[in-house]
């Protein structure tokens, strides 16, 4: 396809505001709509990759980034400024990729290791696949875990998000996450190493 | 953030193979997808006039026309729910409330209440109707069988006793009449009785008898050949749970 790129460095060299001035100015209606492009331009790139490597297509990423954002404009006005922004957004991410997961197991109607073997599937059908380069097989590896840990997994690997934020966002003490996360990459190493 | 050093040290202790792995992003974009993202949700938000409403009054205001419809919607509520499930499940309250009288009785009128009604009935009266109707029944037409068939013979035995049985027959249209010419005497009448069916008797009731002839036949009953009270007590059970089955 014409016009795709690897990655974008843009919002890597951009400086965003912090956090209490973002929503100060959302909170404002005269502001509001600046504030909501300034959240959107900031959390953008990390919640859309976040999504994507969940949900693999970037058709579906786009729906489903596009469709968090909308509850983020409805929602923001609550929003309880004791926790962080970033943590609010990936928990708001985390639920819609999750319904958006659900939703497509219904629609397909399939079980859920077939559903896995499904985004396996999908993988597989990108252009630029490439099933001799370690990084897709360490993508399949990845497709192969249950959706917890496919989650606890990539939030740690890509995101490197602290174990206690990571609580916050999947409700799962820090814990269980250390052992989630250790298992992973031990199927995942596991996989690698026998395909 | 914890720094990437830690997190890559953790997982070293895991897995050296991964920690040894270069990150590659494997995914890619369109061009420009990035640049004008916020541009289209604004776009999607602000093409769904919904979001905007339940948004910008969030905290303040209520949509337009909310408390108009208040009522009204809260009444369908309370339909649909009362149609869904029982009272006690949704309307605690209503369910409390039932058995809260509005009305008041007097003083120990409930106590007293069936000695005033047994006061107004007859003591004999009581007794008779206190008879299974279907045990009363049975002796009012066997009596008047009975008593039918013996006047029957008698006036033929008397008045023709020289007629052959066909010829008397054939001056009478009346079955049961017919049918009493073949009884000469008491004990052949008396045979003839216990032969009858219920049916044969319940018919020739329904075409001749009434309820004043029965009542007269009933009170002529005496209290010896009644049955026993316990058997009708029984039955009259029997009738208040078929009632309250029903």
């Amino acid at each position: 396809m014409i016009g795709f790129f690897i990655f974008t460095l843009e919002t890597l060299t951009m400086v965003h505001p912090d956090d209490q001035e973002l929503l100060a100015t959302f909170k404002n209606p005269a502001t509001k709509e600046q504030g909501f492009t300034s959240i959107v331009k900031k959390f953008q790139e990390k919640l859309y990759w976040h999504i994507r490597r969940m949900v693999i297509d970037h058709e579906d990423a786009n729906d489903v980034v596009q469709n968090m954002f909308i509850k983020v404009w409805n929602g923001l006005d609550s929003f309880r400024e004791a926790s962080q922004l970033y943590t609010w957004l990936y928990r708001i991410a985390t639920n819609e990729c999750l319904t958006f997961l659900e939703q497509k197991k219904r629609k397909q109607a399939i079980s859920i290791s077939n559903h896995e073997s499904g985004l396996s599937n999908q993988l597989r059908a990108d252009t630029n696949f490439d099933a001799h380069r370690l990084e897709w097989k360490l993508q399949l590896g990845i497709q192969q875990l249950p959706e917890k840990q496919r989650l606890v997994f990539n939030l740690r690997y890509y995101d490197e998000m602290p174990y206690d934020e990571m609580s916050k966002v999947l409700d799962t003490s820090a814990g269980a996450l250390k052992a989630s996360y250790h298992h992973a990459a031990k199927k995942i190493e596991e996989y690698i190493l026998n395909h | 953030m914890e720094h990437s050093v830690h997190i890559l040290d953790e997982l070293k202790q895991i897995s050296p193979f991964l920690s040894d792995m270069k990150k590659i992003n494997v995914f890619s974009v369109p061009q420009g997808y990035f640049s004008n993202l916020d541009r289209r949700i604004l776009e999607n938000i602000f093409n769904q006039p919904n979001l905007l409403l339940t948004s910008e009054h969030h905290n303040l205001g209520v949509p337009e026309g909310y408390f108009e419809n208040l009522p009204g919607n809260i009444l369908s509520k309370i339909k649909s729910l009362q149609t869904e499930g029982s009272d006690s499940e949704h309307f605690p309250l209503l369910q409390s409330l039932k058995n809260d009288h509005v009305f008041d009785v007097p003083d120990q009128y409930f106590h007293q209440l069936p000695a005033a009604i047994m006061a107004r009935i007859d003591p004999q009266r009581s007794r008779v109707t206190g008879l299974k109707r279907k045990t009363l029944w049975n002796y009012a037409v066997a009596a008047s069988i009975t008593g039918l068939m013996a006047i029957s013979s008698l006036l033929v035995v008397d008045k023709n006793p020289s007629l052959p049985g066909n010829q008397v027959a054939g001056r009478s249209s009346v079955p049961a009449i017919q049918a009493s010419y073949q009884y000469k005497t008491e004990e052949q009448i008396m045979e003839g009785i216990t032969t009858l069916s219920n049916d044969d008797i319940i018919k020739y009731l329904e075409t001749t008898g009434s309820d004043a002839d029965n009542e007269a036949l009933a009170s002529g009953v005496t209290e010896q050949g009644l049955p026993e009270q316990t058997d009708y007590l029984q039955n009259e059970k029997t009738l208040d749970a078929y009632l309250n089955q029903n």
